[in-house]
């Protein structure tokens, strides 16, 4: 075969890369050796004042699409799905809105069109050409066949999938280019004002992915715990093959443990979607040149692990969705197994520290035998060991939450200076922490250190657990932003808050929404 | 005049009790350190303040068990409540004397893998140590007997990203309360003033005995009914103020672990 002669032929570059790896692994080596954990903490633990809970508060909706409606008769809503998803993603939802129904959701005069899949390895640009081109080959002549106007068409958008939708919008507004193919949006939870998710996970952003299940694999994987146990956390089946091999490298586990398996969370178009990045500032500010509904999450907490059960159920859909598209409400699954886990790993650090003490006990019974008393030191040495394992597993499940709102965009903690500690300490009495305004106020009995007292201020942000809500739900002309309480990025999809939001939006109940009106069957 | 209300407690032959404080999170070096802490590593420097009441106590079968009632958790609201304590065997951590005998003070003592334990006679302290790691145990006179007050704990750990920290933690224990086989500690007696009490508040406290934390204050009217109850409000002595009360006699109790202390006072 013409390829495998090429590489029996070339062998440099397999000695290159061999190289690479070994050169980086020495500067690894060297990295680690350099910065050794030799001097002593001398900082105590930071203070945190009370989270601040900054609440979003979603713009009025503009009237200024109150008069603009669909010509009577038929249309097509075209359903388009979010980063990772494909043709799938919406298809019930779609399937049910054309036709049949389902309880409490009846079936609108709507031609069904069978939701795209659009190209998602690359740009935002090259993804919204994509569905373009769809709309075009598909949703026109569907249209002309049924004599529908294609500006009575409308978008329902999950995610990326609305932000696209936008983009087409503006690239809509140059006639001589394009033709617009769509009257109207309804965007589920979009980004359209960046999402710090996005620049936490890619690789040329904070490339935090890998590190996140790095740092569970380190709490998790001690083998002084008993029985570990990971959370089944898959959240896309069609893993990213640069992220299962660092994920099996960093943890050996293979993919039963990989959170943040986004799939396509490295794409080219995710950069674009930075906070910071150029089209994330201009979508956020530009004014549509159609009627717009936001729809935005906000997840109860612990938002992590609920927006991680819905990730981790929607990997298939299940005969529940198949019969009702919009059931997919329950998402404390992953709430009570991390709780549980919590405490089995806090109940292992109690008992081994008592154990520990247990052996203290012994020691002092065996002390008139020197080598007895130190084997049963060394007993309890072994057991505060195993406790501080468990301790470590045990913070994990209980700040995995916490990390990931950080990673999200939804928790922000600032380190600020709050004066001095001052440590005395003599010889006979236990030391004594004052705080002090200046260091020239820490005197008293024994010697005395000071140490500057630093305070975390937290603002605490809602998001639907990968889209803050301030991102999703402001776009200046908006027609409405509209909130989905208890929802996360995944659910808003397929729950029965989408149901309701999807049927005000049809009933035209959204006030300055006449356009979204659509008469059921 | 004090009374222990539980049968089982009455039957046991020692009981001591004690609350534990314990702080604990990361600690770093320097703070500059703190631009390039990854999430995780800046969620662990929050300093974590719990509270729990430790009882020791013989069993039916005349076991040494211990068990830890939460008072003041870590966890977050999501979480719920803690699990109920379970008990598990151990004796207090008293000792008629600190060092104990044949120790040879203020030099290590090789434990194995590097660890080793040092008497220090100054401050009556055991600390095993290997490298940065250290676990310190401070002993102090508890009555004629001698308990750990104070556990100090930091291992080092590196970040992802390379930077030094410790997992630290402190606590510190109240001086143990409760009564022994050799009867070397009385009873705990429980008071309340004023008695009688007309509107003033009433001020707990076990005789002697400060710094425990109940777990749960009632007052029960004479027919042991409940007429007012607050949870874990801090340690002993407390003030508490049960309003709405009529004339007649009442019973306080305070619950600290598995027992229940009670006195009754006269409201006019």
């Amino acid at each position: 075969m013409p390829s495998s002669s090429h590489r029996a032929d070339s062998p440099a570059p397999i000695a290159l890369v061999v190289g690479l790896i070994l050169s980086l692994t020495l500067l690894l080596s060297w990295s680690a050796a350099a910065q050794p954990c030799s001097n002593p903490a001398s900082l105590p633990a930071i203070e945190a004042a009370p989270a601040v809970r900054a609440d979003f508060v979603p713009p009025t909706g503009s009237l200024r699409w109150s008069n603009k409606t669909a010509t009577n008769g038929d249309r097509i809503v075209h359903f388009i799905h979010g980063l990772g998803g494909n043709a799938d993603s919406w298809n019930l939802v779609a399937a049910r809105t054309a036709a049949i129904g389902t309880p409490g959701y009846p079936a609108r005069e709507v031609v069904y069109a069978n939701p795209p899949t659009y190209l998602q390895t690359g740009s935002t640009l090259d993804a919204a050409m994509d569905i373009h081109g769809y709309l075009t080959a598909t949703g026109g002549p569907l249209s002309a066949l049924h004599a529908i106007d294609v500006e009575d068409n409308f978008m329902v958008a999950h995610s990326y999938g609305g932000v696209l939708s936008l983009l087409l919008d503006s690239l809509y507004d140059d006639p001589q280019t394009f033709t617009r193919q769509f009257g109207g949006i309804v965007a589920f939870g979009s980004a359209i004002n960046g999402a710090y998710l996005a620049k936490a996970l890619h690789p040329t952003g904070d490339n935090l992915a890998v590190a996140f299940v790095e740092e569970a694999c380190r709490a998790l994987s001690d083998p002084r715990l008993v029985a570990p146990q990971f959370p089944a956390l898959r959240w896309i089946p069609g893993l990213d093959p640069l992220l299962r091999t660092s994920v099996d490298n960093a943890c050996g586990l293979g993919s039963s443990f990989v959170p943040f398996a986004l799939k396509k969370f490295n794409s080219p178009g995710m950069v674009e979607l930075f906070p910071s990045a150029p089209l994330a500032q201009r979508l956020g500010k530009r004014t549509p040149s159609v009627p717009v509904v936001l729809a935005y999450g906000v997840e109860d907490e612990p938002v992590f692990w609920r927006t991680a059960t819905s990730m981790y159920r929607s990997d298939s859909v299940g005969l529940a969705l198949a019969n009702d598209p919009f059931s997919m409400d329950g998402d404390g699954d992953l709430v009570t197994f991390a709780t549980q886990q919590h405490d089995r790993y806090a109940n292992q650090k109690a008992q081994a520290l008592q154990r520990a003490a247990n052996y203290r006990l012994a020691a002092w019974a065996l002390s008139p035998t020197l080598l007895g008393s130190l084997i049963a030191e060394w007993q309890a040495v072994v057991a505060e060991r195993e406790a501080a394992a468990a301790d470590k597993a045990a913070r994990w499940y209980r700040d995995a939450n916490d990390s990931y709102k950080q990673l999200v965009g939804a928790r922000v903690m600032q380190v600020n200076a709050e004066g001095y500690w001052c440590r005395c300490r003599d010889e006979y009495n236990a030391p004594t922490w004052y705080p002090v305004n200046d260091p020239a106020d820490c005197f008293g009995d024994g010697d005395c250190l000071t140490f500057p007292i630093y305070e975390y201020q937290l603002v605490e942000k809602p998001s639907d657990g990968v889209v803050l809500a301030e991102s999703a739900g402001i776009l200046n002309g908006a027609v409405a932003s509209v909130l989905m309480p208890s929802t996360n990025h995944q659910q808003m999809r397929n729950s029965s808050v989408t149901k309701s939001v999807l049927n005000r939006v049809m009933n035209g109940q959204i006030p300055g929404g006449a356009f979204f009106a659509t008469p059921t069957r | 005049m004090a009374t222990l209300l539980s049968y089982s407690a009455m039957a046991q032959t020692s009981f001591w009790t004690a609350t534990e404080t314990t702080f604990r999170g990361s600690r770093l070096s320097d703070i500059a350190d703190t631009a390039y802490l990854l999430p995780w590593d800046l969620e662990a420097l929050r300093m974590r303040e719990t509270h729990h009441a430790r009882q020791w106590w013989t069993d039916d079968e005349g076991h040494s068990v211990t068990a830890a009632q939460e008072l003041k958790g870590d966890r977050d609201p999501w979480m719920g409540p803690a699990p109920a304590a379970s008990a598990q065997p151990g004796e207090a951590p008293l000792r008629a004397a600190v060092p104990p005998a044949g120790i040879p003070l203020d030099q290590p003592l090789e434990l194995g893998h590097g660890w080793t334990l040092t008497w220090s006679a100054s401050i009556p302290q055991q600390t095993y140590a290997k490298g940065d790691s250290s676990i310190a145990l401070t002993w102090a006179a508890a009555g004629n007997q001698w308990s750990v007050v104070a556990e100090e704990r930091s291992f080092p750990r590196q970040t992802l990203n390379g930077l030094c920290m410790h997992d630290w933690s402190f606590t510190e224990r109240s001086p143990l309360v409760g009564y022994g086989p050799k009867g070397a500690e009385s009873r705990p007696t429980l008071s309340v003033q004023p008695n009688p009490r007309g509107r003033q508040e009433l001020v707990l406290e076990l005789v002697g005995h400060d710094g425990i934390w109940p777990s749960a204050v009632r007052c029960v009217d004479a027919q042991g009914r409940l007429t007012e109850s607050q949870p874990p409000q801090g340690a002993l002595p407390l003030r508490w103020n049960p309003v709405g009360l009529n004339s007649g006699r009442y019973i306080i109790q305070i619950q600290i672990g598995n027992q229940t202390y009670s006195v009754a006072f006269i409201q006019h």
